[in-house]
């Protein structure tokens, strides 16, 4: 069918008047530009919003980290009174063999050691390891000596009992049982 | 659609606002109102297109019309126009575009075109720069008046019709242009064209023809009878004394055309009424509202609305994405810092470390808490009251101190440990058990029970001592045995006597 240049324009032209021209192709854009703005302002915000709290978390960090370091500094000029760990039997017991050299004492009056099973203290982040040291015919000044000697060397020992025994009324020695401990910190998780 | 009842002319030097009523009838029963209005030449140089549409505006309301819709009829100078003939018949505006670019000094793209047909197979075609054009509907519609036709005022102001078997041509006459239409009827010898209007003192008529003749076109090609359209207030007279032509119609065939076909001569007013009158009644021959310069239908506003909503959200979204950008960028710099500093503390309690390891924050604070455990000076209340109060040699040498000096004791067995205090031996006197008693009572921490005693067959009493402990406070045993410590010797065989000097402070030894 023949097309009259004129009618197949008109039809352009309606089809203009309805749907509009490239203003629509252009709010279509716009649109479209702006979704994207939207979602890269919205990264962007999350990225602010992450940033701002890893901000503040490194700032108070900050803040408990020189806390924490004025205090660890004060405490390695502090003496230890507990283990870091649980000591090998034969270092106490060397230990031992160094403060009954030192008190000058026989090591042939110390008679046994037996250590006892660690117990944790109640409410504490402490177990406690105990030995008990077993003497014979030790006088006091001796037992005084021995134990000075002892925690001298380590201060982290403690002497928890002593049961002393008269057997020989007639000398001024005794039978001493020494219960020696020392702690452990060993918080539980 | 309905064409608006509004008509705004432009020409030369004025625009004609023209309202009617429903029925075509002048709104009112007034005339056009004219307003001066500095139309360019050529919308292709200095247009103007705010102060050309705040002076539309202005006539628009100087004449009352209200109107918010308005058609607007354009010069022809401002167009390009072209009589296409000889076309196929399936010929789509496409095609006609394309052969329309033949003739044309600019590109196709930057003008708006339409098409009027013209019998005998022939088409009119007409464009019009399209962004100068929508710059001025753009600066209109800011106004709140918006343009449904854009119509040429040649064209649309065209006499249409056979006189003795030929065309009639028309001329509009205004201040600066002329504008012609001929032979629009049957497409032959078609011409429709504009050209400045000649210096004053010289012959219009004359110089119609002269332009005509550069066009090529014979006498015989040429329309014998012509409608003159003076737009230009000035143009009666001046033809009128030169042409002394009766009832107002100026022959102007004597330019070397056909004599005495006669023409038509309209004044101003009525030339205003013939070019906006088929506008109104919606027969302007060409719109030029299409393509790019279409209106968006009854969705323009909104659309247009939407289009501003949208550039302002979207200028807005630029704006915060990039402040947000950059308080991003100012806080990751303030967090490098923050973390330059913190390995420097760190560094301070693990000085081997190269870079911040994860959780440094909580290595630290561990660290502290170890060494406020190994040390007791954390939370550790139950420690503090167990492991250090109760050295036994401590106790001992407590007790040992605060024996009374006169009282012999032989001491057969003691037990001390964290909680009691267990003393078994033998004494003179029962008095002086409970001596010794008393004196245990009195070490700070010590609760002593009376001492249970029994007379020995051998002489003496045997005795023992139960003392409790209860909240002693912490001493370390053997430094103070060192300071203060006393050995006690047995002197004989069933007493017991302190010696305070037999160790001496600061060697336990007694060296």
């Amino acid at each position: 069918m023949a097309t009259d240049p004129a009618e197949s324009h008109d039809r352009s032209r309606q089809k203009t008047m309805l749907l509009g021209d490239g203003q629509s192709h252009k709010t279509v854009l716009l649109a479209g530009l702006l979704a994207i703005a939207c979602l890269l302002g919205f990264l962007q915000w999350r990225a602010s919003a992450s940033t701002q709290d890893s901000y503040m978390t490194a700032l108070h960090q900050l803040d408990q980290m020189q806390a924490d370091a004025r205090r660890v500094g004060e405490l390695r000029r502090t003496p230890h009174s507990a283990a870091g760990r649980r000591r090998p039997n034969e270092e106490l017991l060397a230990q031992i063999e160094q403060a009954l050299t030192a008190a000058s004492i026989d090591r042939g009056r110390w008679h046994d050691s037996i250590p006892q099973p660690a117990a944790r203290l109640p409410k504490g982040d402490y177990t406690r390891h105990t030995t008990r040291l077993y003497f014979e015919d030790i006088t006091l000044k001796q037992l005084a000596a021995f134990t000075y000697h002892l925690q001298s060397n380590d201060p982290t020992l403690h002497l928890t009992a002593l049961h002393l025994t008269n057997r020989r009324p007639e000398s001024d020695v005794y039978s001493i049982d020494l219960a020696v401990s020392y702690l452990v910190y060993a918080p539980q998780s | 659609m309905s064409k608006p009842p509004t008509v705004c002319l432009l020409t030369d030097e004025c625009v004609h606002v023209v309202s009617y009523d429903s029925r075509g009838h002048h709104a009112g029963g007034g005339s056009a109102n004219q307003q001066p209005c500095p139309v360019p030449d050529s919308l292709l140089i200095e247009h103007k297109p705010a102060e050309l549409a705040a002076a539309i505006v202005g006539a628009i309301e100087d004449s009352g019309a209200r109107a918010s819709s308005v058609s607007l009829v354009i010069p022809l100078h401002w167009c390009f126009t072209q009589v296409l003939a000889a076309l196929p018949k399936r010929a789509t505006p496409a095609m006609l575009s394309f052969k329309f670019e033949e003739y044309l000094p600019v590109a196709l793209e930057d003008l708006t075109c339409d098409f009027m047909p013209i019998d005998g197979g022939s088409v009119l075609a007409v464009a019009v720069p399209t962004e100068p054009m929508k710059a001025l509907l753009a600066a209109l519609s800011n106004l709140n008046v918006e343009v449904e036709c854009i119509a040429v005022d040649a064209i649309t102001g065209r006499t249409d019709g056979l006189i003795d078997g030929r065309n009639m041509g028309t001329a509009i006459v205004d201040v600066r242009w002329t504008r012609i239409a001929s032979g629009l009827q049957d497409g032959k010898h078609s011409l429709v064209t504009s050209f400045a209007r000649p210096s004053k003192g010289k012959d219009l008529r004359q110089t119609i023809s002269e332009q005509l003749q550069q066009r090529g076109l014979t006498n015989g090609a040429l329309p014998g009878h012509w409608q003159i359209l003076d737009l230009d207030g000035t143009t009666d007279s001046a033809q009128a004394q030169t042409n002394q032509t009766p009832k107002g119609q100026h022959s102007i065939t004597n330019v070397d055309l056909d004599d005495n076909t006669g023409a038509g001569y309209l004044t101003r007013a009525q030339a205003v009424e013939a070019i906006a009158r088929p506008v109104a009644l919606g027969k302007p021959g060409v719109n030029l509202r299409m393509g790019a310069l279409a209106a968006g239908g009854m969705w323009d506003r909104p659309r247009r609305l939407a289009t501003q909503c949208l550039l302002c959200l979207l200028a807005l979204a630029v704006v915060l994405t990039a402040a947000l950008h950059l308080h991003t960028r100012t806080l990751r710099h303030h967090l490098d810092a923050i973390r330059a500093r913190q390995l420097a503390v760190y560094r301070e309690v693990f000085p081997n470390a190269d870079r911040l390891p994860p959780g440094s924050a909580m290595r630290l604070t561990s660290q502290r808490m170890r060494l406020e455990g190994l040390t007791h000076t954390g939370s550790s209340p139950v420690l503090e009251g167990v492991e250090q109060g109760c050295s036994p040699v401590g106790l001992l040498r407590d007790m040992v101190a605060g024996l009374p000096a006169d009282v012999r004791i032989m001491l057969l067995d003691a037990t001390i440990d964290a909680r009691q205090l267990t003393l078994h031996g033998h004494t003179t006197r029962h008095r002086d058990a409970e001596l010794i008693a008393e004196a245990i009572g009195r070490i700070e921490g010590l609760t002593a029970r009376p001492p249970r005693t029994t007379r020995l067959k051998t002489g003496g009493v045997e005795f023992t001592i139960l003392a409790t402990l209860n909240n002693r406070k912490p001493t370390r045993a053997a430094p103070e045995t060192q300071a203060s410590a006393r050995a006690v010797s047995r002197q004989g065989d069933d007493s017991i006597a302190t010696d305070r000097a037999e160790l001496a402070p600061g060697d336990p030894d007694g060296h």
